[in-house]
């Protein structure tokens, strides 16, 4: 196992894990980066086979191990809104902000590209928290109207009853002098 | 002698007092159906609302009964009502769209189900239902002024009603819904309602009391029902209304791949069928790859025979039929509860099974038992309202029939929604599956998505090594699947007691699932 390993780390070098996920070898490409020590690669294996949840437990303080550090925080961010809660999203989508901000791109549309990934990241952190948002408004306006219905209907079904308690001459058959049974 | 016609025209309030509650009700929660689903929560706070306003009108039409001018009155009554049920097409979507934000997902959407469901029938359904319950005292009033014995009034009154009832359910449920649809569902209750509050009035000679009547038919008539709203650049490809839902094909923009999706109810985000125009493996994320899987840990047999339990619109057929290689002798049978969803699966979604091997419209526990055995793969994918296993396909009575009518060696598949691989329905169904079989099941994990694909075998391996916890067998045709699932945590086995058992007699698959749901929320995976 051992050997395979290190063949492995020996036929690819960094950016190969890349190429291993293209082809669908997963474990292979897993060990490739934990043979490499390199967490933005682990991270990109988990992020491809759908573990969000375990992307987003991989502390942002991990950056200083990546070889891809924006990478490494994007797959985090992206994982966030996937799988995590709105504190956690909010909080990896700082991280990546913080690390274009202290980035150097090798060209303007570079960044303009990382820009608008983090753009396209805060409108969906906005819409979530506005659906959030409305799920507790629309919560709350059916327990109201449940609640106020409840009232009225309680209170409708109480006044029928007493009203029904009340005296009335007896209707014209009820006087006939019908033989009782 | 001279009674008899008026005693007819009472009986005949009553008996449509029975009849349009009914209808309401079962209409009811079709109506609501594009926002809530169809659940057994959903059930279950419409016919308690609608109990509820019959006992409410009981006592108000008991008070009511000893004041002079029932017909007229009950005209009145019975107007209001066919006009409040010809105008519940129009008022459903925004009352119940109040309660229901657009663009949920469909675990978002469980958030206001309970709450957004009882607030929507409270405010659609509860005054039709007192208007029906306020009949029945009156009748039984005003046929104990005719002469009748007070006992024998109510028990006419109460015949009628319960016939008209009767009525009112099947003439809904088999008859105006599949034939008509939701609209001329509501048009013709609204209708004898009117008729027979025009009857009463007639008789009364009261023009006034007609006036709810005459005013509800104009309406009935033009009220459309309706439709729950598509995502931006998504295109309607067909739509009918079927026996047990609303059924829609939609088609995704060319951006996102042209594919297409046969949706139910609200549906949300989730669709029950997906279309490509390639058969073959889906891209990642889909589960219905999963059912080729097993035909590679069998060693790639040259005949497989496969039953689909849930053929829905045919998904699983086309990966089968692309996968397994063309000289591969492939049968594959199929059981839809819901005929409509298989026809509109042949018009659109290339559904292809010949009729022999197509059962279409029955129960896929009764109709297993007229295709035999000797499967070598039964898959299982049965849902209702998008997220509910039906209790009677997940229990260990039925599993042991599946076993039962497996050739040696053979499979049993299941896709079962969940949020992680110890969630309380995922591993109960497991640890149901495992103690039928006798043996481990193997749960996988489908990636990027929350389904979790389980694996019984009648004998031979199982794809998951004992104490592993990924997949162990990868072949090598099968790796673009599979490959995901090698990675740590991605798989496991799970033992008969790994979970809770369900049986026929005790299997509260809602309550797994709600509890599955508030996990994922505690847990932030919602």
């Amino acid at each position: 196992m051992l050997a395979g390993l290190t063949l492995v780390a020996v036929l690819f070098t960094a950016g190969d894990v890349d190429r291993l996920l293209e082809a669908g070898r997963f474990r292979e490409a897993d060990a490739l980066a934990r043979a490499n020590g390199d967490t933005s690669e682990q991270v990109e294996v988990w992020f491809r086979a759908g573990q969000f949840r375990r992307v987003l437990a991989v502390p942002p303080e991990e950056v200083g191990r990546a070889s891809e550090p924006l990478r490494f925080l994007h797959r985090r961010a992206a994982a966030a809104l996937r799988a995590g809660g709105a504190v956690e999203a909010q909080t990896a989508i700082e991280a990546l902000e913080r690390g274009l901000a202290t980035s150097r791109f090798d060209s303007d549309a570079e960044a303009a590209g990382w820009s608008r990934e983090v753009q396209a990241f805060r409108r969906a952190l906005d819409d979530r928290a506005a659906r959030g948002a409305a799920i507790r408004t629309a919560r709350a306006r059916a327990r109201w109207t449940v609640a106020a219905i409840g009232v009225a209907f309680v209170a409708l079904f109480v006044l029928a009853l007493g009203g029904a308690r009340g005296h009335r001459p007896p209707a014209a058959h009820q006087r006939s002098s019908k033989p009782v049974r | 002698m001279t009674e008899r016609p008026r005693r007819t025209r009472l009986l005949l309030a009553a008996g449509l007092a029975g009849a349009g509650t009914m209808a309401v009700e079962l209409a009811a929660v079709r109506l609501i159906a594009p926002w809530f689903g169809t659940s057994q929560t959903v059930w279950t706070q419409v016919i308690g609302v609608i109990l509820g306003g019959l006992s409410l009108g009981y006592v108000l039409g008991g008070r009511w009964a000893a004041r002079p001018a029932a017909e007229a009155r009950m005209a009145l009554l019975l107007g209001a009502a066919a006009l409040w049920t010809a105008a519940l097409p129009a008022i459903v979507a925004p009352v119940a769209g109040a309660f229901v934000p657009e663009g949920l997902s469909l675990e978002e959407a469980f958030g206001v189900l309970r709450w957004g469901s009882l607030a929507s029938a409270l405010l659609l359904f509860l005054v039709p239902a007192v208007l029906f319950g306020t009949i029945a005292p009156q009748v039984v009033e005003a046929l104990a002024e005719t002469g009748l014995d007070a006992g024998r009034a109510g028990g006419w009154v109460l015949a009628v009603g319960t016939l008209g009832s009767l009525a009112g359910v099947w003439g809904t449920a088999e008859v105006l819904i599949p034939v008509g649809g939701l609209a001329w569902t509501f048009r013709t209750a609204a209708g004898l309602l009117a008729g027979g509050a025009l009857v009463l009035a007639v008789a009364a000679r009261r023009r006034r009391a007609a006036l709810p009547a005459l005013a509800a038919v104009p309406l009935a008539l033009f009220v459309v029902a309706p439709t729950a709203a598509l995502a931006d650049g998504w295109t309607l490809i067909a739509a009918r209304t079927s026996p047990y839902q609303d059924v829609r094909i939609v088609e995704a923009p060319e951006n996102l791949g042209g594919f297409r999706n046969l949706v139910v109810n609200e549906s949300h985000d989730s669709y029950q069928s997906v279309w490509f125009p390639e058969a073959g493996w889906l891209p990642a994320g889909y589960y219905y790859n999963d059912v080729a899987l097993p035909w590679f840990w069998s060693g790639e047999p040259e005949r497989w025979r496969v039953l689909i339990l849930g053929l829905g619109g045919g998904t699983a057929v086309r990966v089968l039929e692309g996968v397994v290689p063309a000289d591969v002798d492939l049968e594959v049978f199929g059981i839809e509860l819901d005929p409509v969803v298989v026809e509109l699966a042949q018009q659109h979604l290339d559904l292809e099974l010949p009729p022999e091997r197509l059962v279409a419209g029955r129960d896929a526990r009764a109709a297993l038992r007229q295709l035999g055995g000797g499967w070598d793969l039964i898959y299982l994918d049965c849902y209702a309202n998008q997220i509910e296993i039906p209790t009677h396909l997940a229990t260990l009575e039925f599993f042991r029939e599946l076993e039962a009518r497996l050739a040696p060696g053979g499979w049993v598949a299941a896709n079962v929604g969940g949020f992680s691989l110890d969630d309380p329905i995922v591993t109960a169904i497991a640890a149901t599956l495992a103690t039928a079989f006798d043996d481990d099941v193997a749960v996988l994990g489908v990636p990027r998505a929350r389904n979790w694909s389980l694996f019984a075998r009648e004998s031979g391996e199982l794809p998951v090594a004992v104490g592993a916890d990924h997949v162990t067998q990868v072949p090598a045709g099968a790796a673009v699947v599979l490959g995901p699932r090698e990675l740590p945590g991605m798989a496991r086995r799970v033992g008969a007691d790994g979970g809770q058992l369900l049986t026929d007699q005790h299997a509260p698959t809602e309550r797994l699932q709600e509890r599955s749901l508030a996990r994922a929320s505690r847990d932030g995976a919602l």
